[in-house]
């Protein structure tokens, strides 16, 4: 999908995304905070599944790390939203990049596995270790921190407005990364890796930093949520999250980095709407799951066809 | 092709969301209509009896008052909750901002009511809780809109402690109670006045909630069984169950005696315990074989409607529709007037079910402690009234 | 010396429920290389069924006939109209088993209600034990004693058995058995039904004293996945193996290092990741 034909079309859904929120309730509002911090969440899982070709079951890991270290943060040492957001990012860092070394040697269904025990080894002991992480009951009570300027982002408006602010800015950077040589290299690990190795590519180096890569804009999805939410707790990191993750990636079109966005307003808004309408929601959403497999297998914009 | 799907899909999700909110916001432009009153409650989990109580003893009170509060219409709306916090965030905003409810209600996990603690006082809501005993909700992170009918976590066990020392004379005994904020509220409760007049716990020990295995933890009561003159234990819905019969199961119930917070033998919990339960002794601020007028009216009426004995956290419910009802008369229905509602609530004084009820400054409740035992009555196992120690709050201090 | 017995008997009655878990998704992964999450739903499935069966009828032994021929026929349906059609690929079928964790989880909750509840245990076991000065439920040892049995069973069958040199031989080679003329098809069927059967039976096992509850699904399919890495994708020797190291370990680390005790399974999971990353038997 090339820029320029899709130009009008993303600026069509900026304006939306700018006007919509004063015309409906804060309900609402929340919830298309909600789906861009998912959007991003999906976008950096997009990275490793549909462009590396690394399907994670321990995304969320990504996600709640930051998310608790971000709250830990702003409760007991500062009020800025940058310095937790540094702090998150950081702690997502260090655990990818130990992480990493740790899955590397895998591929395919073992890759799953394992990144699904690592993340639940993170989950264990943030379920654990209550006196830090709260366990059970999570950490409540976080508010919103400060930005350095004069802009506070308390309201529901004024935070949207600024997720949306970050959001986009990631999205492009991860759209120009995704576009770039070290992009189409990671394209082609996923395509073939012996064909890279041949070609001279160092294919662990770049499996790695996609990784990390990764892992760093999970995390600041993470943070963006836990200050949305003021709350953080041993979900936000759990299996369910992480193939939640991957449902979007998958609904919207794995490879695509637009589709996994697409992907993330669907799952949100059903999952949030759906709940209301009964109390069999998560029939539902099982359902989804398979149909979506089942019929959309390359995501409703076409991502990768099978390799 | 592909450019036109996005752009349909991106079409379609963005009027249906378009739509969705105007709706929303044309619905919410009545206010003054029915008094809407959200529940929030575990129907799924671990705390599902709890949660169902609660539910059923709320609804009970309604029925009685004709879903009519200060003479206007009351809508009773509930949300599951199932007893995990992260859904508290996600369900205190469906109630308030889609459902537009007046009142918030329920609750049974402390931690839930601490991550929806900020939200409700923020949006100024009032809040009766009828269960979580988090201590901060009604000390450090008290609000005028949090009021809560149940107990604050360690309340009724400072009495209990006390009593363990004094009356039946335990001098060294090993604890249990669910790995939870809770669980170390209650267990320091107990711990004050025990340990405080000479007693010894030791060991502290806590469960994860949902254990389905408790033979480690039952291996650890053995290996000190011959150390210890008793057990204080405090767990709740399903895993109580587990415990107490593998406890029984172990041989242990003949070795260690149990001096336990009567959430452990709920009345509800009970006929699953079946034989295992007997003879346990416990405290509580209920007991539905409470000799009142009051009393044997409420389980009289409860026993018609659903065909079960009542527990304490179906009595909570009921006086958290019953104080609710109160002080929406005494304000005439006006409940916009948020002052004043706020002060009636915080004045309410009644005799429920559990005997005299009122609340202190901080709006969490002051009621009697009793010490109750499992018995057999009519073939099954209740929990009857042996002892009481009246006018428990939650900085309660033993008598001279 | 109690002590010690105690939460070893404790432990190695878990570890005998984990093998059975863990064998069928080990053998699943091993010949399919499909990751069946859903594998934790056929213990949930059939605990249930257990429970009602045993409600109505107090036959235990009906509890097993019907759980068995039900679970079994669920697995093989979703084995061969969904997950076939994406073989090799790893991403869709494990998000189908997926959406079947949700879809079996919440006809369960709609049909049996969110309380946990406990399958009562048999009547000749329902009673407990004293040896060696110890009190012990004699369920659990019928459990390690069932446990024992099916993992010679199976050893036997794979090891001595034409049937078992297949699987044997397609979990090593696929292409090769397929050039050899071997039935593939049919064999992966007959696996996924035989794995199905052995988590209903963990189910029915299990249920008494594990107990069923909604996400009992997810809590024992995580720890079967640990097994299986610790153990080594399919080997039998491996799930064997595993189990008893976790199973153990689990309760040790319980009873012992209560704050500790998920570290104590997770830990052991990630020195094997660093250090032997096929598991102690796996092939690679």
């Amino acid at each position: 999908m090339k820029l320029k034909g899709g130009l009008p079309l993303i600026l069509i859904l900026i304006t939306l995304l700018l006007i919509i929120p004063f015309l409906v309730s804060s309900y609402y509002v929340g919830l298309m905070t909600q789906i861009l911090i998912f959007a991003l969440f999906a976008e950096s899982l997009d990275i490793l599944v549909g462009h590396v070709g690394l399907p994670s079951l321990g995304h969320a890991a990504f996600f709640g790390v930051p998310a608790y270290v971000a709250a830990l943060v702003s409760l007991h040492l500062s009020n800025n939203f940058w310095l937790c957001l540094l702090a998150g990012l950081c702690a997502t860092c260090i655990i990818g990049a130990f992480f990493g070394l740790l899955v590397m040697r895998a591929r395919g269904a073992y890759f799953l596995m394992i990144t699904l025990a690592l993340a639940q080894l993170l989950w264990g002991l943030a379920f654990k270790w209550t006196s830090v992480t709260g366990g059970y009951d999570g950490i409540s009570g976080i508010s919103r921190p400060l930005l350095g300027i004069p802009w506070s982002i308390n309201g529901t408006l004024s935070y949207y407005f600024f997720v949306l602010l970050l959001v986009t800015v990631a999205s492009w950077a991860l759209w120009v990364i995704v576009k770039s040589p070290f992009g189409y290299a990671l394209k082609g690990i996923r395509e073939s890796e012996t064909r890279m190795l041949c070609l001279g590519y160092n294919v662990w180096a770049y499996k790695y930093m996609a990784f990390l890569l990764a892992a760093a804009f999970a995390g600041l999805s993470g943070v963006l949520f836990v200050f949305y939410n003021a709350f953080v707790c041993t979900d936000d990191m759990g299996i369910i999250l992480s193939a939640k993750g991957l449902l979007m990636v998958i609904l919207g079109g794995a490879g695509t980095l637009v589709g996994p966005i697409l992907g993330a307003g669907i799952i949100v808004f059903l999952e949030n709407i759906i709940c209301t309408f009964t109390e069999r929601w998560s029939l539902v959403l099982g359902i989804i799951y398979v149909v979506v497999i089942l019929f959309f297998p390359n995501g409703i914009l076409g991502g990768f066809q099978k390799r | 092709m592909k450019k036109k799907i996005f752009g349909i899909c991106i079409v379609t999700g963005v009027i249906s969301l378009f739509s969705f909110g105007i709706m929303d916001k044309t619905v919410m432009a009545a206010t003054k209509g029915p008094i809407k009153i959200g529940f929030m409650a575990p129907y799924v989990g671990v705390f599902t009896q709890l949660g169902t109580d609660m539910d059923k003893g709320f609804r009970l009170c309604l029925e009685e008052i004709e879903y009519r509060m200060g003479g206007r219409e009351v809508k009773f709306i509930t949300a599951d909750t199932e007893g995990k916090p992260p859904l508290g965030p996600t369900k205190v905003k469906q109630l308030v901002e889609k459902d537009r409810v007046h009142i918030l209600a329920g609750i049974v996990h402390s931690g839930l009511a601490y991550s929806i603690r900020d939200y409700v006082h923020e949006h100024k809501i009032p809040l009766i809780i009828t269960n979580a005993g988090g201590q901060k909700l009604t000390s450090e992170l008290k609000s005028p809109y949090i009021f809560r009918v149940s107990f604050a976590n360690g309340q009724q066990d400072l009495a209990g402690g006390w009593y363990a020392y004094h009356t039946l004379g335990h001098r060294k005994m090993m604890t249990l109670a669910m790995d939870t904020s809770s669980g170390y509220d209650k267990t320091n409760g107990f711990k004050k006045y025990f340990t405080g007049s000479g007693g010894i716990i030791v060991e502290e020990m806590y469960h994860a909630i949902g254990t389905p295995d408790f033979s480690p933890l039952l291996g650890k009561i053995l290996k000190r069984a011959k150390q210890i003159d008793g057990l204080w234990v405090f767990s709740s819905g399903s895993d109580t169950v587990r415990f107490i019969k593998q406890y029984d199961e172990y041989g242990l119930k003949k070795m260690v005696p149990l001096f336990v917070i009567g959430d452990t033998v709920d009345d509800t919990v009970l006929p699953a315990m079946g034989e295992s339960s007997l003879g346990i002794k416990n405290y509580s601020h209920y007991s539905p074989t409470l000799d009142t007028p009051e009393n044997k009216r409420f389980v009289a009426a409860y026993r018609k409607k659903y065909g079960e004995t009542p527990g304490c956290f179906s009595e909570q419910g009921y006086v958290g529709a019953q104080v609710l009802a109160k002080a929406i008369a005494k304000v005439k229905g006006n409940i916009e007037d948020t002052d004043s509602f706020l002060k009636a609530l915080g004045a309410v004084e009644l005799t429920a079910p559990r005997g005299p009820f009122s609340f202190d400054e901080n709006n969490n409740v002051i009621e009697n402690v009793y010490i109750r035992i499992v018995e057999k009555v009519e073939g099954k196992p209740l929990n009857i009234v042996v002892d009481s120690i009246p006018h428990v709050g939650q900085f309660w201090s033993p008598p001279k | 010396m109690n002590f010690w017995l105690f939460q070893a008997l404790g432990g190695l009655s878990f570890a005998m429920l984990l093998f059975l878990l863990s064998a069928g998704l080990s053998l699943i992964f091993g010949l399919m290389k499909i990751l069946n999450l859903a594998h934790g739903s056929f213990y949930l499935l059939s605990a249930y069924i257990g429970l009602s069966i045993l409600k109505h009828t107090d036959s235990f032994l009906l509890a097993v006939v019907i759980s068995f021929s039900v679970v079994p026929i669920i697995g093989v349906l979703i084995q061969r109209f969904f997950l076939s059609r994406f073989h090799l690929m790893e991403l869709p079928q494990v998000l189908l088993t997926f959406g079947f964790i949700f879809i079996i989880g919440d006809i369960c909750l709609w049909i049996w209600g969110g309380l946990p509840q406990a399958l009562p245990k048999p009547e000749p076991f329902s009673h407990s034990i004293h040896f060696l000065g110890l009190v012990f439920p004699s369920y659990r040892i019928l459990v390690i004693v069932v446990g024992l049995l099916v993992a010679v069973g199976l050893w036997l069958f794979l090891d001595k058995t034409k049937v078992g040199s297949l699987v044997r031989a397609g979990v090593d080679d696929q292409e090769m058995a397929r050039c050899v003329g071997v039935n593939v098809k049919m064999l992966f069927t007959g696996v996924f039904a035989v794995g199905s059967l052995l988590a209903a039976l963990a189910g029915i096992l299990g249920g008494p004293f594990v107990g069923v509850y909604p996400g009992v699904d997810i809590d024992i399919l995580l720890f079967a996945c640990v097994v299986v890495i610790v153990g080594g994708v399919g080997s039998l020797k491996g799930a064997f193996v595993g189990s008893l190291v976790i199973g153990m370990l689990d309760n040790f680390g319980k009873a012992l290092f209560p704050e500790m005790s998920l570290f104590a399974i997770f830990l052991p999971m990630a020195i094997i990741l660093a250090v032997r990353p096929r598991g102690l038997f796996g092939k690679e």
